[in-house]
């Protein structure tokens, strides 16, 4: 009898003190996210200036519990969160008048006619690149998919639109990838050999060497493959050497022109100046390419006098190993520059002239502290993998 | 500091609390078992509720399972009541990428899930390319450009030939094609050839290919702290 009353009191006393804490900090703000209804709504999709993506790495997925959010920003600053399953260096992406977002195992199309959530198998853990081809009217998803059973590697492309989402796959790990007129640029190989490439983003993989670049060696990409009239640009470190070069390469020619980019006076170095985002860490406007390198420098290259030089420098830049979130985003002779603001632990997106470089605005962002706490909460770290200007 | 207090009293109330009740429950009711005759080998005490001992066991352990739910769940409220009201640096945006090292070497890296810092490594196949088993496709390969980890990252060496570690590196990035295991509790007993967390991945490497055993501990798993502070690896750079 005893037994059952210490049990029954001990019981109730917990109960009390769950109803408790429960009702005192559900008082307290709510952190508000977007319902797929709401990503589908006119003013967001109209409104929508910039979206921002964060995720978990997959090492924080082992419970299932890992994050993703799109952060749509409008022209006032104003954020809104979209919280999805975890998906490391995931994507975001944009047409004018829609959404395509995907986590580790769904893609969602956004626009005038409502939200679709497509249920994709098999799960991703690794984004890699994104593209719309307007020619056949479908969105493209490239993952890092990994080893697969038969010790092959295996890239996955999710490829759909609001009727349905398939999946082919490309029998490569990327080591570097890019777009540029309705392809897919990619480098692929093995230690002996690896080659830069390129595949039509339609539903079948059909892959064209464009030219062989020899041993990797030590070599890693540090940005996007760019392509600009008949010519392609790599932009590769040696992590041996410690340099970083310019590849310029002929599409009919094959004829490759190095430039050295950047030498770097040890790892740390190195490390410190990695880019915020590889993917958008490059491009050209007006004949010169630009890359923006892991502490706000912006080197210029003008390819046909081979000229390299430190454009101009983003305000505000991390300067160490500890980076804060920053993000670039090129278009038409503007950077981007996501950046965060010690003095009022805030962030904002500076908008500069890559031309000229002056800064032309300053926008900052508010709602985002929502986001960081419910990632705290759940002891979570979320690093941003993507970023877009519409 | 409150986030120490939150656990800290959560903490009380699953142990500090249900401890006591189960042994003073238990001894009560031992205190009023009925004598068995010694002489009847492998007869089980009967309680004076006329409950098997193994029964009442199972009732408590319920009721401890409950209360422990209940407990987890009043901690995790509180964990996001003093997560809202405390500031992180940066607003918690502060990230780092692993970036280079050599063929064979690996990171260590914090990594939480269900409030539990479990830790991940995973190995350098070359100075760019990592390659880690990650939950639940198995293994993959990731330029260790792009790699973010938390703070208090370390990149380590295994003190051995470079042949060894070429080996080892080279069986992780072509041998495996398997799915990831969560068995973390017993995995040195598992198979090499079998499924592998990312703990399992890089000791089965190194015992393979260099007779190296890469668990401090010898325990019944291999965890990513294991590999990390094994005596045959040596610090190279901490985040």
């Amino acid at each position: 009898m005893k037994k059952k009353l210490i049990i029954a009191g001990i019981t109730a006393l917990l109960v009390i003190a769950f109803a408790t804490a429960y009702y005192a900090f559900s008082r307290h703000h709510s952190i508000e996210f977007l319902s797929g209804t709401d990503l589908s709504d006119p003013d967001l999709l109209r409104d929508t200036a910039a979206i921002l993506y964060f995720s978990t790495t997959a090492n924080q997925d082992t419970d299932r519990d890992g994050l993703s959010f799109a952060v749509f920003v409008d022209q006032d600053g104003n954020s809104k969160l979209w919280k999805m399953e975890g998906l490391e260096l995931g994507t975001v992406f944009a047409t004018k008048d829609s959404f395509f977002l995907a986590d580790r195992s769904h893609v969602y199309l956004a626009d005038s006619n409502g939200t679709k959530t497509f249920t994709m198998l098999p799960e991703e853990h690794t984004g890699e690149l994104t593209d719309f081809n307007e020619k056949d009217n479908l969105f493209y998803s490239i993952y890092n998919s990994g080893f697969t059973d038969e010790g092959g590697y295996a890239s996955n492309i999710r490829y759909g639109n609001e009727h349905g989402f398939d999946t082919i796959q490309i029998p490569h790990y990327l080591q570097m990838s890019g777009k540029a007129d309705g392809k897919l640029l990619m480098v692929i190989g093995d230690d002996d050999h690896i080659s830069l490439q390129k595949m039509p983003l339609q539903q079948n993989v059909q892959l064209e060497e464009i030219v062989s670049l020899g041993p990797i060696g030590e070599r890693v990409g540090l940005a996007s493959i760019l392509k600009e009239g008949d010519y392609y640009y790599l932009i590769m470190a040696d992590t041996e050497k410690l340099t970083s070069e310019v590849y310029r390469i002929h599409e009919k020619t094959k004829e490759i022109v190095t430039f050295p980019l950047t030498t770097y006076k040890d790892i740390n170095e190195y490390i410190i100046r990695l880019p915020y985002n590889l993917r958008n860490a490059a491009t050209i406007h007006d004949g010169m390419l630009y890359y923006a390198d892991g502490i706000g420098d912006v080197h210029a290259l003008t390819p046909e006098t081979g000229e390299i030089h430190i454009a101009f420098s983003l305000q505000g830049a991390s300067q160490g190993q500890m980076k804060m979130s920053e993000q670039t985003y090129f278009r038409d002779g503007k950077l981007y520059f996501f950046r965060y603001h010690e003095s009022s632990d805030t962030h904002s997106i500076d908008t500069y002239d890559v031309t000229t470089g002056n800064l032309l605005s300053e926008l900052p962002i508010k709602g985002l502290d929502d986001m960081y706490y419910y990632a705290q909460t759940k002891h979570k770290r979320l690093s941003p993998y993507d970023f877009i200007v519409r | 500091m409150k986030r120490f207090i939150a656990f800290a009293l959560a903490g009380i109330l699953v142990i500090g609390v249900q401890s006591p009740i189960r042994a003073s429950a238990v001894q009560q009711q031992k205190n009023e078992i009925v004598t068995i005759q010694s002489t009847v080998p492998g007869e089980e005490l009967v309680l004076s509720t006329r409950l098997l001992e193994k029964n009442f066991n199972e009732l408590l352990d319920k009721k401890t399972e409950k209360q422990n739910q209940l407990s987890i769940r009043i901690a995790k409220l509180l964990a996001e009541h003093f997560g809202k009201n405390s500031k992180v640096q940066g607003g918690g945006s502060a990230n780092y990428i692993i970036g280079p090292s050599e063929s064979g070497d690996f990171f260590y890296t914090p990594a939480s899930t269900a409030f539990v810092n479990h830790g991940h490594v995973g190995l350098y196949y070359s100075s760019n390319t990592i390659v880690e088993s990650i939950f639940p496709t198995g293994v993959r390969s990731i330029s260790a450009n792009v790699k973010m980890v938390e703070k208090g990252a370390v990149v380590k060496s295994v003190s051995t030939t470079d042949a060894v570690k070429q080996n080892a590196a080279n069986w992780v990035y072509t041998q495996i094609g398997q799915p990831y295991s969560l068995n973390f509790m017993n995995n040195r007993n598992t198979g090499h050839m079998g499924a592998k967390n990312c703990s399992k991945l890089i000791w089965s490497a190194y015992l393979l290919y260099g007779g190296l055993d890469l668990d401090v501990n010898k325990g019944f798993g291999v965890y990513p702290r294991d590999i990390r502070d094994a005596k045959q690896t040596t610090f190279i750079r901490q985040i």
